[in-house]
């Protein structure tokens, strides 16, 4: 990774750095921000120059040569951004708005042009989930040079088309009734949709480094979920790649909305349709009703365990069709805690990647009492407020505790005492 | 070798990620900061989920009552303490 590419995806939240941007001229923190190319609503844009609506009106009525508007948005062009840091003898690659990108100038044109200048078109699809794979390839042999057939994910495939009916048509009067067992056949059409393609390609190489990294940031709430369906590093990165390839392709570039909020909007559901992706929907359907179907049973009954026909029964399966995916859910369960196996580069097993190593002095021979006594360090720290004695103890902690070998005050040792007994 | 146990962790038993999503919105909403999530599924189909969690608060006071509550809220989840031996 390059410097200024570093130097690019960095944001500054420095609170000196604030503070500098904010006494800097009203007129320099106005202009720093527009021109870093985005669009900006009058809102956002006298927010991130910490100035009042007021002041953009003002400028905008001033600076009208230099502005673009669309949807009561406003950015500047490629020429405006580096014409403006030219004359203030200021480095496109130096962060001078807090919280904010330095300007993204790809291939010669910002990246709002890039996209306005790469707007989606209305096409049409036919969406194929095939089992079969002489029946797939009997399909695209139908369909070539009528449409482009994409893999989505699983056994769903897109084929992009100006005529779904008359591709849907084509396929269906092709195939044997036999052949149409396998496979179902959707249409969608007269939606918006952008082609990788369509973009230069050096635009389309920096933003994907670009937000790829930027992407990896917006992901780490998710970093569990991705860990699970996709141990391994380099499918993850496959996977975010193709989450950044799939939001540049329905941005709507007419939105009059930076690309970058969008992306970030999006990331934060997609992860969500990992579990269906992977898991197969009727799987992680079986996993949600038999864990919802757990639930009920354990209030209602107070109990834990319970036999395979009385959840059947609750969550209303057959249980035969329980069983069988009972099955799949273990194979996948197993299956996933083979892929979980670690390595470091070197070639070295990890000697203590996981906390749950044997060795760990967990909490889990009794989770009850653990809850019990942990609630009761709780109570004695909160009467006590001995935040010393609290930390002592609980660093300690294996579900059982000595208490003549710990260094706590003897008032949290009493009140510990009190509340646990 | 260096033993070192200096972290702080909380382990919790859910049924499903989806209780420990609800648990981790719970954190959230009591200002209290996950620093990692680790979890592993269990002979009877639980998850045990351990989270290390920020003991940099400004009010330690506030941080313990907070953590109280949602020891006393989330009570069918054995909300526990647990520590760790990192090897080194």
């Amino acid at each position: 990774m390059s410097f200024k590419y570093q130097n690019e995806i960095t944001l500054n939240k420095d609170v000196d750095f604030k503070l500098e941007f904010k006494s800097k001229p009203l007129d320099f923190r106005i202009n720093a921000v527009i021109h870093d190319g985005q669009w900006y609503d009058i809102k956002k844009w006298a927010k991130v120059s910490m100035c009042k609506v007021e002041d953009i009106h003002k400028f905008i009525e001033e600076n009208k040569n230099i502005l673009i508007t669309k949807n009561d948005s406003y950015r500047v062009d490629y020429d405006e951004v580096l014409k403006w840091y030219k004359e203030n003898n200021l480095s496109l690659t130096e962060n001078i708005v807090p919280n904010n990108f330095t300007p993204k100038l790809w291939a010669g044109k910002t990246e709002t042009e890039h996209f306005e200048l790469t707007p989606k078109r209305i096409i049409s699809s036919v969406i194929v989930t095939c089992k079969n794979n002489d029946v797939l390839h009997k399909v695209r042999s139908i369909v070539h040079g009528y449409g482009r057939i994409q893999h989505t994910h699983g056994d769903r495939y897109n084929i992009y088309t100006s005529n779904c009916f008359f591709v849907k048509d084509r396929i269906l009067s092709s195939l044997t009734e036999e052949e149409k067992k396998y496979i179902s056949v959707r249409t969608r059409s007269n939606f918006k949709w952008r082609e990788l393609s369509d973009f230069s390609e050096e635009f389309l190489s920096e933003a994907l480094r670009f937000y790829v990294v930027y992407a990896l940031g917006i992901l780490k709430p998710h970093q569990k979920t991705l860990d699970i369906f996709l141990p391994n590093r380099e499918d993850q990165t496959s996977q975010i790649y193709d989450w950044v390839m799939t939001a540049m392709q329905k941005f709507d570039e007419e939105a009059a909305v930076p690309f970058p909020g969008y992306l970030s909007n999006v990331l934060s559901k997609w992860p969500y349709d990992l579990p269906d992706l992977f898991l197969g929907r009727e799987l992680a359907k079986f996993q949600r009703d038999r864990n919802r179907a757990l639930t009920r049973l354990m209030q209602e009954d107070g109990q834990e365990i319970f036999e395979d026909e009385i959840i059947a029964q609750e969550m209303n399966y057959e249980i035969e069709f329980f069983k069988e995916m009972k099955k799949a859910d273990e194979q996948w369960n197993a299956f996933n805690k083979i892929q979980k196996l670690e390595w470091e580069d070197n070639g070295n097993e990890k000697s203590s990647i996981s906390v749950f190593e044997e060795e760990s002095s967990s909490s889990h021979s009794d989770p009850f009492f653990s809850n019990k006594l942990s609630l009761s360090i709780l109570e004695a720290a909160n009467e006590t407020k001995d935040f010393l004695s609290f930390y002592n103890i609980i660093s300690q902690f294996g579900g059982e505790i000595d208490m003549s070998k710990l260094k706590v005050s003897d008032e949290f040792k009493d009140s510990l005492r009190t509340h646990l007994f | 070798m260096l033993t070192i146990v200096n972290k702080f962790y909380i382990e919790a038993d859910v049924l499903s990620y989806e209780q420990n999503a609800e648990l981790q919105l719970a954190f959230k909403e009591k200002d209290i900061f996950i620093k990692e999530v680790y979890s592993e599924k269990t002979e009877d189909s639980n998850y045990t989920i351990v989270y290390r969690i920020s003991t940099n608060y400004p009010d330690q006071s506030e941080f313990i009552k907070n953590l109280l509550d949602l020891f006393k809220e989330y009570d069918n989840y054995n909300l526990r303490f647990a520590s760790y031996e990192e090897i080194v």
